[in-house]
């Protein structure tokens, strides 16, 4: 007897003019689902079509006149920008987060408060912070360096607050082992659970990476377009991936579409490949603990 | 409560491979107990375990098998321990019995230093909160008193509010029925393609999203809609849509899966359909986690720059139609990205816009923690 059958010989069950309406919810909940990723998706090959031309002019149409010089000075601005902002950051952010896993006390809970409280706050103001205290109160002027720093200012809670989540998911009974064998908590930490953290503190890692990678509002500020200063020694922030596709939609005369175009290509393929990356790493993780 | 102490010790020791196996029985009292047993080995939940009173392991490797007997804890029930520790000292030396050790522990140099870099460590987020605040409240303050943009920043505070909630409208139900598709109707697979590209959707970079607003949102928005007065307010609002609505999936979706099972089979038991059973049961009882998200979102709306000074803002090759652009407090700061000087006026927006992310997104932060605590 199939379950139809008994449902209509008892006349129990939901009737099926609610199965209907219950199918078909289900559907409209999948549509919402998958469209904003079809949509994001389209909307994005649309742009990069728009600016680099494929279809009109046949072939590579219009990437030609792509300047691969400028495009690739910004690729290697991005990651010479991120790389010193993630050298500060990284250490500071698993330090904070050690800080964080010591024994309770009011300290470290109003602190928790303040690092979730940071996460939130718009990255433009970092800028303003940045353009405060490192470009000027510092004097480090519009260069790489300060724009670093403020980076650095802007991934910190996100790193702090991932390698905290990391250090959470290690179990207490390896500590506990740990102190068993009679090690300090230094030893602990170092040789115990910051192994046990590793793969959860490097994907969240590589989530600031991907964060750092692509923001441009805080730069705008510590970037010095207003000013027309002359290039800092440690580099021209404004040389960087996001603030060149900034500055083709700013002013209609800067670098052209095409070059926009290849910038956003290449920030959404080191986003990809970031992202796979750190999912990758998750699943491992995930599958070892489990197994 | 039983008098504190170790239960037992039992202790294996095998000599070729450099192996301790020690199974410790311990009985925790409260702190001070735990402390005169045990001066250096502190456990985090109030359990104490030593080999002996202040001595060192034994030398070489060791695997230590632990048993607390944590009955007097908070975590109750007895816990097992298996770790295994490689220290680089010298030859290793069995212990007679394997209880019997020889090194008391140091706490030298290197673990104070230590402390103190995580203390300084923790400083730093501190002095960056109270500089965030000080240097907001320095330069939004002139001699002529608090610096304003001309007109002052109510259009600027109107116009953020108008984008946001604007996005929200499409970004709410739409989220809102990808979280309740995901925690309720979609297989493992589908799930586990969608929830990746869902985040793949929030990482992207928000100045692509200001050019794809610029680039492809507005030119079809005003190809479609010749008569629209309003397209940039309009596409701006729906690519920080796109962008919010990863946000809300997630954080919904948690809510929703934490509605406990009992409580839908009971729905279901007494005849309700799926759809009932999500609008009656699950929904109220994930009502303060996702209303969490929602607010979540709106502090990420409140403060996105790129979308705001680029597709919303006044720039400057817009041309001055009121009806086309609208002022924004991050577009006043992103304004800066223009060439305009940075003013006074721009550390008056940066408080505002500080003060209006911190309590929406506190709301969303306490509320996901009580959310958290449903179940």
């Amino acid at each position: 007897m199939t379950r139809g059958e008994s449902r209509r010989s008892t006349g129990l069950g939901v009737p099926p003019a609610q199965q209907r309406r219950g199918r078909l919810f289900a559907l409209v909940c999948m549509v919402a689902a998958i469209f904003p990723v079809v949509l994001g998706a389209a909307l994005l090959g649309a742009a990069i079509e728009s600016g680099a031309g494929f279809g009109a002019h046949g072939g590579l149409g219009k990437l030609s006149s792509v300047d691969a010089g400028s495009l690739l000075g910004s690729a290697l601005g991005s990651l010479w920008l991120v790389s010193m902002a993630l050298a500060i950051a990284l250490p500071i952010g698993v330090g904070v987060a050690l800080h964080l896993e010591g024994p309770r006390s009011r300290m470290r809970s109003l602190l928790a408060l303040n690092i979730a409280n940071l996460a939130a706050v718009p990255s433009v103001l970092f800028g303003l912070v940045g353009l405060e205290l490192f470009v000027r109160a510092l004097r480090l002027g519009h260069g790489m360096l300060a724009a670093a720093f403020t980076l650095a200012l802007v991934v910190l809670p996100i790193v702090a607050v991932a390698a905290r989540a990391a250090l959470r998911a290690v179990p207490d009974e390896l500590r506990e082992g740990g102190y068993a064998l009679g090690a300090t908590p230094w030893q602990v930490t170092r040789q115990v659970v910051l192994p046990a953290a590793l793969p959860g503190m490097l994907s969240g890692a590589i989530l600031a990476i991907a964060r750092a990678f692509g923001e441009a509002a805080p730069l705008l500020l510590v970037a010095g377009f207003a000013a027309t200063s002359s290039p800092s020694v440690s580099g021209d922030p404004r040389q960087i991936l996001p603030l060149h596709v900034f500055q083709v939609l700013a002013e209609p005369d800067g670098p052209s579409r095409a070059d926009a175009a290849m910038s956003v290509a290449v920030l959404l393929g080191t986003l990809l490949v970031l992202a796979g990356w750190a999912m990758r790493l998750r699943h491992r993780h995930e599958r070892r603990r489990d197994g | 409560m039983s008098q504190p102490g170790i239960k037992g010790i039992e202790s294996s020791w095998s000599v070729p491979e450099r192996r301790a196996e020690t199974s410790i029985t311990v009985v925790s009292g409260d702190d001070d107990d735990i402390r005169h047993l045990s001066p250096y080995r502190y456990f985090p939940s109030g359990i104490a375990a030593t080999y002996d009173e202040g001595h060192a392991p034994p030398r070489g490797g060791a695997t230590v098998r632990g048993f607390y007997d944590g009955a007097e804890t908070d975590r109750g029930g007895p816990r097992r321990a298996l770790v295994t520790m490689r220290e680089r000292v010298g030859p290793s030396t069995p212990p007679s019995g394997g209880t019997k050790l020889s090194r008391p522990v140091r706490t030298g140099g290197g673990e104070r230093v230590a402390g103190w870099l995580l203390r300084l460590c923790a400083v730093v987020p501190v002095v960056l909160t109270l500089g965030l605040v000080s240097m907001l409240a320095r330069g939004a303050w002139t001699e002529q008193g608090l610096a304003m943009p001309p007109g002052g920043l109510a259009p600027a505070v109107m116009g953020t509010v108008l984008i946001a909630g604007l996005a929200l409208l499409w970004a709410v139900p739409v989220g809102l029925a990808a979280a309740i598709y995901l925690a309720e109707f979609a297989p493992a697979t589908w799930r586990r393609w969608l929830r990746p590209a869902l985040e793949l959707l929030a990482g992207v970079p928000t100045v692509i999203y200001a050019l794809l607003a610029v680039w492809v949102v507005v030119p079809a928005l005003t190809r479609l809609l010749p008569g629209l007065s309003v397209p940039r307010i309009v596409a701006a609002s729906m690519v920080l849509a796109l962008m919010l609505v990863p946000t809300v999936v997630s954080l919904a979706e948690d809510a929703l899966r934490t509605v406990p099972r009992q409580q839908r089979e009971a729905a279901l038991a007494l005849g309700a359909s799926r759809l009932r059973m999500l609008a009656y049961v699950v929904l109220p009882a994930a009502a303060p986690g996702i209303v969490a998200a929602v607010m979540l979102a709106l502090a990420r709306a409140v403060g996105e720059t790129m979308i705001m000074t680029l597709v919303a803002g006044r720039l400057p090759w817009m041309g001055l139609d009121p009806r086309t652009a609208v002022e924004t407090l991050t577009g006043q700061l992103g304004a800066a990205g223009l060439g305009a000087p940075v003013t006074g006026s721009m550390y008056t927006a940066g408080a505002v816009l500080l003060l209006l992310s911190l309590a929406v997104h506190s709301v969303g932060h306490r509320l996901v923690r009580r959310a958290g605590r449903w179940s």
